[in-house]
């Protein structure tokens, strides 16, 4: 599943970035701010009419990202915590989930 | 010559004493610390990229040793991705020319946030050059239900970490004690540095590693030196759940844009007012005590009646100013951002210029200097080109005292008056018009995608009552003395080319002086636009400042009326009835467009690094200006106006 499909307010994590699909620049300012294999993510609201850009939150920061953007980042619902309980907040140890 | 702005400034520092320079994250609370720790009043907002360009003050050690303090743009890392972040590598780099490298780095770290700002920390560690770091926003981490272990943190980093809550001045104490420390250990391991700044000249930039190769080890730390406590309340969450809703978001941002330009406009009437009395006041006072003549003129004509007239709209000013310093603060900036993006890519831009333009309302010097955090060179171009058409705080006497003398005075129900309407309605005007330009711009000058939109948005903040008064008492001084010194200057000037040669009887003095002569001359290009003799004069002084217009269409009246109709009228009934309306509109619409700000120009001049940009920005705003007057005065003429 691509970034931009998740559901809303369903916490996932980052499986793969096609670093590929991207310009240097584009890449570069997507490491800047934290998106990296492992981080959790959840996407919290969509723009107005097109749903283009969005805002997800990367670890403990919101972001606002375009669709095009969104849609190279690969993520993954966490299987064992489907329940919204865990959606609500980021705690700083679950950003290290996908690294372990 | 920027009265209006706050300048990149030259470094006015002695060199002699040790360098401490501020690093971090955007909107990690630098500034705020930077401004604690050397009493400067540099811009706090709640956006990243609020700093964009470096600042030096100074600041005295514990024991009174004084220090250079350097304050720096927001980064992500020491590889840079806009204008603003280069230049906090370049002085990192020693790469700004004559400019001292930093000795000792201040890094701000956003307590919240530690696994991304513990990488920048992590790659900054690698410079090797003496560190401290302050651990900011630890209230705001404390909320949250963090639990942060100072010590070993410290020692995790091999660097000294200080608890901050910069705008509530805390841990600042400790800051300056660890920092002269570090001073002190300099003198001792001085070789040291010398090898450190050797390798940076020989190497140009030293290698860095990739910043998100520190992630792991910056994720790993966190986890070692946070708990949780309990959990985060997220009420910034139940703020975006409302103000970003799909449905209610735009409603929200298109209602306060009403609002706030409907209440610069309807708060600031009483206000006026008193001004408005005040100066008649003085007047009255002044006039019975000079002697009739020249020097009655200079300072009746000239002085009280052009600075006065621009002097009363203070409160205007402010009011706007509060708005959107409230919206700066408060963290809003960055939604409203988010909200227009799709509009702003429809003309080739991103919702990341919508902070430059909207910050263009109240000057467009600061929202100028604001692009450079936008990331691609091209949109940052067509940015600055389009950033004088929105409508500034400089328009605003002109717009008012028009509005004033030709809008009726008159409600159209709800509670929104005419006045106030016509006035959006110009604001209107300049972004529509923004837009347009911007459009045709991104296809042919500036060529290419419509840039990135991809941007932190910080939690809400209560914005700090102390900034907000702060950044009002600024704008009122920065306006007072633009009024006791351009404008002033310039009025004395028009008044002294207005009030010679002396006309004889029955010839209106303004229409036989210099100034009427040069307006008489320039009636074949100006009088198809619409400009009779007094706008003409008025306009040309105006290149110096906007506000001038209104002076000089004060000082102008002022000179031909006889004494006791001085008293009697004001500008906009004298307004009221020398122009029709016809010429009155072609007048707003030329201001909508015209470049009428030299600063303006030297800053397009400096972001854009030649001549060619400004020149052209001169050209196209001054041709849409005078199609613009055309137009709308022949339309107004046919509608018999
Ligand atoms: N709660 C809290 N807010 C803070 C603290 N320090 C700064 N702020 C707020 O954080 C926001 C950012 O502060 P700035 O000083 O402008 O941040 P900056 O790091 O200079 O930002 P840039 O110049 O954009 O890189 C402002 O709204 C401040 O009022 C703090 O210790 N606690
Ligand atoms: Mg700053």
């Amino acid at each position: 599943m691509r970034l931009n499909e998740l559901p809303l307010k369903k916490a996932a994590v980052i499986t793969d970035i096609d670093w590929s699909a991207l310009t240097p620049e584009i890449g570069r300012r997507l490491r800047d701010l934290g998106f990296h294999k492992g981080a959790e993510v959840e996407l919290k609201h969509f723009a107005p009419i097109s749903h283009d850009p969005i805002a997800c939150r990367v670890d403990r920061i919101l972001i606002a990202i375009r669709q095009s953007e969104a849609s190279v980042i690969s993520v993954k619902a966490p299987d064992a915590t489907p329940e919204p309980a865990l959606s609500d907040k980021a705690s700083p140890s679950l950003s290290t989930v996908g690294q372990a | 010559m920027n009265g209006h702005c706050e300048d990149s400034s030259p470094p006015t520092i002695n060199s002699e004493n040790p360098l401490i320079a501020m690093v971090g994250n955007p909107n990690t609370g630098k500034s705020a610390l930077f401004n604690a720790l050397t009493g400067a009043h540099q811009k706090v907002g709640n956006y990243p990229g609020v700093t964009v360009e470096r600042k030096y003050g100074h600041m005295a050690l514990p024991d009174g040793r004084p220090v250079e303090v350097v304050d720096l743009p927001g980064t992500y890392s020491l590889d840079p991705g806009s204008a603003d972040e280069r230049v906090t590598r370049d002085v990192l780099f020693g790469q700004m020319p004559n400019e001292k490298v930093p000795d000792i780095l201040l890094v701000v770290l956003d307590a919240t946030n530690l696994p991304l700002h513990l990488r920048f920390a992590l790659q900054l560690l690698s410079l090797k050059i003496p560190t401290v770091f302050a651990l900011n926003m630890v209230d705001m981490a404390q909320r949250d239900g963090l639990e942060i272990n100072i010590e070993l943190l410290s020692e995790k980093l091999g660097a000294k970490v200080i608890p901050t809550v910069a705008v509530r001045r805390r841990g600042i104490e400790e800051l300056k004690q660890e920092v002269a420390h570090l001073v002190d250990q300099m003198a001792v391991h001085a070789p040291k540095k010398a090898e450190n700044a050797a390798i940076l000249e020989a190497s140009g930039t030293p290698i860095l590693q990739d910043i998100s190769s520190y992630q792991p080890k910056a994720s790993e730390l966190t986890k070692e030196v946070t708990k949780v406590v309990h959990k985060a309340k997220g009420w910034s969450q139940k703020i975006d759940d409302i103000v970003l809703h799909p449905f209610l978001g735009p409603i929200i941002l298109a209602g306060l844009m009403f609002f706030m330009f409907q209440a610069v406009f309807a708060w600031s009437q009483t206000p006026i007012s008193w001004i408005e009395d005040g100066f008649t006041a003085l007047e009255a006072f002044i006039r019975p005590l000079l002697p009739e003549g020249l020097f009655r003129s200079l300072i009746v004509d000239g002085v009280i009646a052009g600075v006065g007239s621009v002097l009363v709209f203070l409160p205007q000013i402010l009011i706007l100013f509060l708005f959107i310093l409230l919206l700066e603060g408060s963290g809003y900036m960055v939604r409203a951002a988010f909200l227009m993006d799709r509009m702003m890519a429809r003309v080739g831009l991103t919702g990341r210029a919508f902070i430059p333009l909207l910050s263009s309302f109240a000057c467009a010097i600061p929202g100028i200097m604001a692009t450079r955090s936008i990331e691609d060179p091209k949109s940052r171009l067509t940015t600055i080109l389009i950033a004088p058409l929105m409508t500034c705080s400089a328009r605003l006497p002109l717009y008012t005292v028009i509005i004033g003398a030709f809008v009726p005075d008159k409600e159209i129900g709800l509670k929104i008056g005419l006045q106030g309407l016509v006035m959006f309605l110009l604001y209107v005007a300049g972004i529509v018009a923004a837009m347009l330009v911007a459009l045709v711009f991104r296809y042919t000058l500036a060529k290419g995608k419509s840039g990135l939109f991809l941007i932190e948005m910080p939690r809400y903040q209560t914005p700090i009552l102390r900034d907000i008064v702060l950044g009002l008492w600024q704008r009122a001084m920065i306006f007072l003395k633009r009024a006791g010194t351009i404008i002033l200057t310039v009025s004395v000037a028009l008044w002294a080319v207005l009030a010679f040669p002396r006309a004889p009887e029955g010839v209106p003095q303004s229409e036989y002086s210099i100034a009427g002569r040069v307006a008489a001359a320039l009636d074949p290009i100006m009088k198809p636009a619409g400009f009779n003799h007094a706008m003409t004069m008025a306009v040309i002084p105006a290149m110096a400042a906007r506000e001038v217009a209104v002076s000089a269409l004060a000082t102008v009246y002022s000179i031909d009326s006889s004494d006791e109709d001085k008293t009697q009228e004001s500008l906009i009934g004298t307004l009221r009835k020398a122009w029709p309306l016809s010429q009155a509109l072609a007048f707003l619409a030329w201001f909508v467009f015209a470049p009428q700000c030299l600063s303006t120009i030297a800053v397009i001049r400096r972001e854009t690094n030649g001549w060619k940009w400004p020149i052209f920005t001169l050209c196209y705003l001054f041709t849409l200006a005078y199609i613009a007057a055309t137009i709308v005065f022949h339309v107004a003429q046919m509608f018999g106006l």
